[in-house]
């Protein structure tokens, strides 16, 4: 079997597996609806009895310290975060303070949390199961008091302490649609540029980068770049009804108990509301902007006689996945509004004395008037602008907003150098692109992509050690092995190490998603 | 933290984050009862909503402050009720960038004088 077939076969594996997730969040969005929990009690939600069972608690987010690490366990893939991390150490305090503030509030077993900012211009924050609060820049940005913040934070909270993670399946099944087709493009570009060569006795992997693949790669990460800043949480909020009343209803209890102003939510919620509706038109142009770009380069891919099957699949991969995010958007599965007049009655039920409190302003400007928060804020916004602008294919504004972003704090951050890296691509100066790579200072806080980008730079120049390497250290950032599992099965083949690329396909074996994909490049190393 | 979230908050009156482009109006009430107070937030009485005029009803002036609003009660008298129990047609919104593909010379835009879904971005093609 030729190395062109096998990376045909490895895209098309792909993309139905691709098929079937993307059904699977068809099915996940579709599930959202359900009857109101705000009217269902008497009293405080908090002091329910079903929330009672969830006070006590032992489990790997026991405890407190608020130190988690992600080395060493095996997150799926598309648990894993997708933004930068942003490196803002004045900012995190006071952000976890307030999250003090309200985890003081809750009468059960401490659990291990944290708050950590990411990148993202979305608005809403989000929590994964492993206790790491994310929020966006975006939310920063918009927000006005430490009360908004305190409420969107306590939400996120709730989730975790509710477990909502350990009772549904949704944000397992959810979160790689919006980041899957670029990820396709790279695979499919990347691996039809192997071939297999016979080193004496045994086969090897060859990799032969062409311009095409090259364009191609780098047109989807534009685009990748600036739907993953709009819409990274999208997938992450898909809870269920039920899951989102709890943590409103919850949130709710935390936070005005923690001192906070019952008249924030309706701000967070007002916010939510506008940015939804904003979103929605961006991100459906994304889509449409997206779709082309993969068909383009898949067909730009000569796949010979298994190209019509690919585009088949591709077309109705694709067609799921913007069926999945246009239902999403337009689900009325828990509006703002209603969540609103919910929480609305629920708090004039409940704590009555409390709305007479104001939101503190003060507090909140006091630390967005910082040098720290001001110039990273800045940054952040004029980096997300560059992308758009390259994704509107106005490289020269791009390279002039990306430039701005590099300020002092900021200028080797993972994402401005992932702009940056991009405009240069766009100008067709692949060096100086690559040095914007070099420059990152902060690797653990770079996105998946930004590694993907990395590990092709490196296996470009033929670097197959150091992209090793890099592999290696994105497992550890990352808590996840199956997440460059066939590359590092190139790198290593590539260094002659055809025992441990065998090796490391056996762990294949684990993870249904990519057991076929492995299995054809284990036919052609064995 | 409430007292200085009130000093605060009188010092930094917010306006940037609210949609300004229309007349604000009070759309409905959360209440049946709504307090009417003075334009320190003073109550002075509690009345039926059904006393008050029908929405929608112009807003006069709007104190971001402290939170309220004042109105013409139906005998034409100015009175300030609290933002919390009322439904306005103009709510917090967020600034983020309008993006448009596939065009070059586009110059920077930003959306901020809409609440709720249908702004501008989403219109254009």
């Amino acid at each position: 079997m030729k190395a062109k077939t096998l990376c045909v076969l490895a895209a098309l594996v792909s993309v139905t597996g691709c098929k079937s997730t993307l059904d699977g969040a068809v099915d996940a969005v579709s599930n959202l609806a359900g009857g109101d929990t705000h009217s269902s009690f008497d009293g405080t939600f908090i002091e329910q009895p079903n929330v009672a069972e969830y006070k006590q608690r032992e489990d790997k987010l026991s405890g407190e310290g608020r130190v988690i690490s992600y080395s060493g366990m095996d997150i799926p893939a598309e648990q894993v975060r997708q933004s930068h991390v942003v490196n803002a150490p004045e900012l995190n305090a006071y952000l976890n303070s307030i999250l003090d503030n309200i985890l003081a509030q809750w009468d059960g077993t401490p659990v291990n949390v944290q708050v950590q900012v990411v990148h993202s211009q979305n608005f809403a924050p989000y929590a994964d199961a492993f206790g790491m609060i994310s929020v966006p820049i975006g939310a920063l940005a918009n927000i006005e008091s430490e009360d908004e913040l305190a409420l969107l934070i306590s939400h996120e909270v709730s989730h975790i302490l509710m477990r909502h993670h350990e009772r549904d399946a949704v944000v397992q099944q959810n979160k790689e649609n919006v980041d899957y087709v670029a990820k396709a493009v790279i695979m499919a570009n990347v691996v039809r540029d192997y071939d297999m060569v016979k080193q004496g006795g045994s086969r090897s992997l060859q990799y032969n980068p062409s311009d095409q693949s090259s364009e191609n790669i780098s047109q989807a990460m534009i685009y990748n770049a600036v739907i993953q800043t709009v819409s990274d949480s999208v997938w992450n909020t898909a809870w269920k009804r039920k899951q989102e009343d709890e943590a409103d209803l919850l949130g709710f209890d935390l936070a005005i108990r923690a001192g906070y102003s019952p008249r924030a939510n309706d701000h967070v919620l007002e916010r939510l509301k506008d940015f939804q509706g904003k979103q929605q038109g961006m991100l459906s142009k994304f889509w449409d902007q997206k779709k082309a770009a993969v068909t383009a380069a898949i067909q730009g891919g000569d796949f010979g006689a298994l190209s019509t099957e690919v585009d088949t699949f591709l077309t109705q991969g694709l067609a799921v996945g913007v069926s999945a995010v246009t239902e999403y958007f337009q689900k009325t599965h828990i509006s703002p509004d209603e969540r609103q007049d919910n929480l609305k009655e629920y708090s004039l039920k409940n704590y009555r004395p409390e709305i007479r409190r104001r939101v503190n302003v003060a507090s909140w400007h006091d630390i967005k008037s910082s040098d720290e928060v001001t110039e990273i804020l800045t940054s952040y916004r004029r980096a997300f602008e560059a992308a758009n602008a390259l994704a509107a294919n106005d490289t020269r504004n791009a390279e002039r907003l990306a430039l701005q972003s590099l300020t002092p704090r900021v200028k080797n951050h993972p994402y401005v150098r992932e702009v940056m890296y991009n405009v240069r691509m766009a100008q067709g100066d692949q060096n100086r692109a690559n040095k914007n790579l070099a420059l990152i200072d902060r690797w653990q806080d770079a996105s998946p992509s930004l590694y993907e980008v990395r590990i092709q730079q490196l296996f470009n120049e033929g670097d197959f050690e150091q992209a090793l390497t890099t592999i290696e250290r994105a497992e550890e950032v990352f808590g996840s092995e199956s997440m460059f599992i066939v590359e590092k099965t190139i790198a290593l083949a590539n260094q002659g190490k055809q025992e441990e690329a065998l090796g490391t396909l056996e762990q294949c074996d684990k993870y249904d998603n990519l057991k076929a994909d492995c299995a054809v490049l284990k036919e052609q190393l064995g | 933290m409430k007292t200085s979230a009130l000093i605060g908050a009188a010092l930094l009156a917010v306006s940037a984050g609210t949609a300004q482009a229309e007349e604000l109006k009070i759309l409905g009430f959360s209440t049946e009862q709504i307090e009417t107070l003075d334009s320190n937030g003073k109550v002075i009485s509690e009345v039926p909503v059904s006393t008050l005029p029908e929405p929608e009803i112009t807003v006069l002036e709007h104190n971001t402050s402290l939170d309220l609003v004042k109105i013409n009660n139906a005998s034409g008298e100015p009175v300030w009720l609290d933002v919390y129990f009322l439904k306005l047609n103009q709510g917090k919104v967020v600034d983020l960038p309008c993006h448009k593909l596939a065009e070059t010379g586009e110059k920077d835009r930003h959306e901020t004088g809409t609440m709720g879904f249908g702004g501008r971005c989403e219109k254009e093609g």
